[in-house]
């Protein structure tokens, strides 16, 4: 074989390549073509970077919102799975709700009314792992929360939670899926929890319910 | 070394009450570790804080977010090359002072206001937390960011805490480390990982001699690097019953703890529930965080506390520079740990243990299920039939909670000598063995009191040596290893390197350790821990025996003990019954105030009050067979004391005496 030949040969691989590597991301780019990505800055969060900070929502007066949350969050690990949930409302509202639920154990709704603001609460029970939402993905009535865990390397301990705001569902079942992401290059090495484990201190994924409107 | 010597009278003169309101849920106050009384502040002692991230100086850096004025230590270093020796402290770059992946910075702030901070203010208002002035605010801090990069951190953390360990002149006598490293390699929690062999042999060498403080393990876990050191200490971190921390925190990991039957805690010191010396940009409204990062610091600040005593000392009779010896600090701190409180409550077979007889311990500590104390741990039954002769320490507890107050009792005595004089109820001695079956003997001077406790705990160090080293030799050197114990599947792992200890507690004058009524001989590690009731009243002594010669024939160990002598009445003010009118009768004192407790009632008019203080002052300094007077300034906020008692709601009618 010439040189020719091999730069033929070679330049029919790169395209043959080329072709079979856009052939396997045209799929996902069709699929995502509905998918709407929430950007962090729009979710109002507790200790989670790249987000803004639900501090800044607390009201001027009365018992601080987040540290009650905060104080439910460190009480000790339940056996039970931690369940993420849907609460109406944004921003303060939705940390009104949000308190209610995890410091004053308000049972969560399940079911929602088309055309009502939600949000969806993520939260990680006290542990040594920093827990960020790293995005959010949603596509119809499928939401992706995507997160990281970050392990300490210092003696804190650390919890978090994320208001992840919600609009336009069609009625029907809603999916959140929470998706932990795999762990950056850094911190290889260090021990993630079991998935059990896991399971009782991260929010887990979880469904609800948009209706229609009654007349 | 010769007789003790009776430092309460300088240990004293600046007796200062708790000046504020909230003393009694500041963790240096009477609920906590008991500091903030003792008139020392660290004064010239330097100590050392090891972490991935250093705090901010606001001497040199400029950038005031990252900084807290109140936090100022004396110098700062960050590793800025990997993996030369490079290391700088005049660059201001917040890179330095942050961890990028923890959205709360601070942590390294948070650590050495602890242990330094003379911050007084209550950023959260009127409440019933306060900002916590450090347990040593006149200590030099040297911190260091070790800027490691995984998945092995280890060298990188060895390298950085020596670069202060060794600077010359600076003489830290104690490094905190409020973090933790994984464990990589195929390592286990045996003691032969990287970071956990350096801080062993950084203890061992005669230049360095440093008492390393570690935080325990918490959470999921996963960093529990070097948490199975064998020469420091690792701290586990108590929550708050009420106002009192005195619960081992329901976030402590138990489960990374050493191989074999050993344990790896130690100490239990507050964790949980106080404020902390934050950054300035840290919202009130946080909540303030949690962790064994701020149980080690308390005893990092104890330890220099203890040091700056030993400074003030050194060169009086019965004084000399053992007194700085890491194992002395170990033994001290531990041995005067609280288990079970002094105040007639604690029932052992069905009777009270009378007032004294638990050496004055102010608070009874209970252990993750909210109800276990010692009395429970396998570690308790120090007896011949007892499994306790085997444990020395309980998994959660360790020894107990730190208490500064009574750490300072117990090294204020002084050293004693074995094979001597007899002994002094209260004291410690650095001492050598001369090889397998040689044993030092304690003789008591007075006889011990029936149904009183004894406290004695032995601390000495494993062996760690160079397998590789680099130039410069007799350093730590990125690349340098140390050798490597084998497990022989027949003795213990650590066997290679340790010489077996023992303790045991024999009538006076006996023959043999046949004799025995009382024993600890744990096969493993390197701390025994004797803590067991008096059964009758008489002469008794202790041994220290060496078990073995497994890395040479002598043997150094530091030991400290506390017991109770027979007559306590002898010297009025002595409320706590161990023969000397103390700092730790003055805390029985306080913490009775408004009772009808008899035995803390020095005036006998049936109630504790100012008239009982009047006759601790005026018998501060006695001790059995001793006319010397100390002068104590009157106490400072006499009625916030009384209010602070009432408020703990000491109110109780023990009426138990000793029974002899």
């Amino acid at each position: 074989m010439n040189r020719f030949a091999l730069l033929y040969f070679g330049f029919a691989i790169a395209m043959l390549w080329s072709a079979t590597a856009t052939a396997a991301e045209t799929p996902n780019e069709q699929a995502d073509s509905d998918t709407v990505t929430i950007p962090l800055d729009q979710i109002w969060a507790y200790g989670m970077p790249g987000t803004r900070d639900v501090r800044e929502l607390e009201p001027a007066s009365g018992q601080s919102l987040v540290s009650q949350i905060v104080q439910s969050l460190r009480e000790p690990i339940p056996q039970q799975k931690a369940r993420g949930f849907t609460i109406h409302g944004w921003g303060l509202d939705a940390l009104r709700e949000a308190c209610a639920v995890l410091a004053n154990g308000q049972k969560p709704t399940n079911a929602f009314l088309a055309g009502t603001r939600l949000s969806v609460v993520f939260f990680s029970r006290i542990s040594s792992y920093y827990v960020y939402v790293q995005k959010v993905e949603r596509d119809g009535n499928t939401v992706k929360v995507y997160f990281r865990l970050v392990p300490h390397r210092t003696k804190e301990l650390t919890e978090h939670f994320a208001l992840i705001p919600l609009e336009e569902l069609s009625p029907g079942k809603v999916t959140v899926e929470i998706i932990r992401s795999p762990m950056e290059k850094e911190f290889i090495g260090f021990k993630l929890p079991d998935a059990e484990v896991e399971s009782r201190i991260v929010s887990q994924s979880f469904h609800f319910v948009i209706e229609e409107p009654r007349q | 070394m010769n007789g003790p010597i009776l430092g309460g009278s300088v240990l004293l003169a600046s007796l200062v009450v708790v000046p504020s309101s909230f003393g009694n849920v500041l963790t240096n106050g009477i609920n906590g570790i008991n500091s903030s009384s003792l008139g020392l502040t660290g004064a010239g002692v330097t100590i050392g804080q090891v972490e991935p991230f250093r705090p901010g100086d606001p001497s040199f850096d400029t950038m005031g977010s990252l900084f807290h004025s109140s936090v100022n230590p004396a110098q700062v270093f960050f590793r800025n090359t990997i993996p030369t020796l490079n290391f700088n402290a005049t660059m201001d770059d917040s890179t330095e002072i942050i961890d990028p992946n923890a959205t709360k910075p601070g942590h390294s702030v948070w650590v050495a206001g602890i242990m330094v901070s003379t911050d007084t203010t209550d950023p959260d208002g009127p409440g019933p937390m306060v900002a916590l002035t450090g347990v040593a605010t006149g200590a030099n801090l040297y911190s260091i960011g070790d800027n490691g990069a995984g998945p092995d951190f280890d060298p990188e953390s060895a390298i950085s805490t020596q670069h202060i360990a060794i600077i010359p002149g600076a003489n830290v006598r104690t490094i905190n480390m409020s973090f933790g490293n994984p464990l990589v390699g195929g390592h286990i929690l045996d003691g032969n990982q990287l970071l956990t062999q350096f801080i062993d042999w950084s203890a061992t060498q005669p230049q360095q001699d440093i008492l390393y403080v570690v935080a325990g393990n918490e959470g999921t876990g996963g960093i529990p690097v070097p948490t199975d050191n064998f020469n420091g200490m690792t701290v586990a971190y108590s929550e708050r019953v009420g106002n009192v921390w005195r619960r081992v925190g329901s976030m402590n990991n138990f489960l990374e703890d050493a191989e074999v039957d050993r344990t790896s805690i130690d100490l239990i010191a507050p964790g949980d529930g106080f404020e902390m010396t934050s950054l300035g940009t840290m919202p009130t409204t946080t909540p303030h965080p949690i962790g064994t990062s701020f149980a080690a610091p308390h005893v990092t600040g104890t330890a220099a506390l203890l040091q700056q005593f030993a400074t003030q000392k050194i060169g009086t009779p019965g004084w000399d520079a053992d007194a700085r010896r890491h194992q002395v600090m170990k033994a001290v701190l531990m041995n005067s740990a609280d288990k079970l409180i002094d105040n007639c409550t604690v029932m052992v077979n069905g009777n009270p243990v009378p007032q004294g007889g638990l050496l004055g311990m102010t608070r009874t500590v209970v252990k993750q299920d909210g109800s276990s104390t010692w009395l429970d741990s396998f570690a308790y039954d120090d007896s011949l039939d007892g499994l306790g002769k085997f444990t020395p320490l309980d998994e959660e507890m360790g020894a107990g909670h730190l208490n500064a107050s009574r750490a300072l009792t117990q090294f204020d005595r002084g050293e004693f000598d074995a094979d001597g004089a007899d002994v002094q109820r209260i004291g410690w001695d650095w001492g050598t063995t001369s090889g397998d079956g040689d044993f030092n003997r304690y003789r008591f001077a007075d006889e011990l009191r029936a149904e009183s406790f004894i406290s004695i705990t032995l601390a000495w160090d494993r062996e760690v040596a160079f397998a590789t080293d680099m130039a410069p030799f007799g350093q730590y050197n990125v690349g340098d290893t140390f050798e490597e114990y084998v497990d022989n599947g027949i003795d213990p792992p650590d066997d290679s390197v340790i010489n077996d200890m023992d303790i045991y507690l024999l009538p006076r004058g006996a023959a043999s350790i046949t004799e025995a009524i009382a024993l600890t001989l744990s096969p493993v590690g390197t701390l025994e821990h004797l803590f067991f009731q008096i059964p009758t009243t008489g002469e008794y002594e202790f041994w220290i025996l060496q078990g073995d010669e497994d890395v040479g024939v002598t043997q150094d160990y530091a030991v400290a003990w506390w017991a109770v002598a027979a007559n306590p009445a002898v010297v009025q003010g002595d409320y706590s019954g161990d023969g000397i009118v103390g700092i730790e009768d003055y805390n029985l004192w306080k913490a009775n105030f408004g009772t009808a407790n008899a035995a803390t009632d020095g005036s006998g008019n049936g109630i504790v009050d100012a008239a009982d203080y009047t006759v601790w002052r005026d018998h501060l300094g006695q001790m059995v067979g001793s006319g010397s007077l100390a002068s104590v300034p009157e106490p400072m906020g006499m009625g916030l004391v009384v209010l602070t008692s009432i408020g703990l709601g000491f109110v109780r009618n023990c009426r138990v005496r000793l029974r002899t």
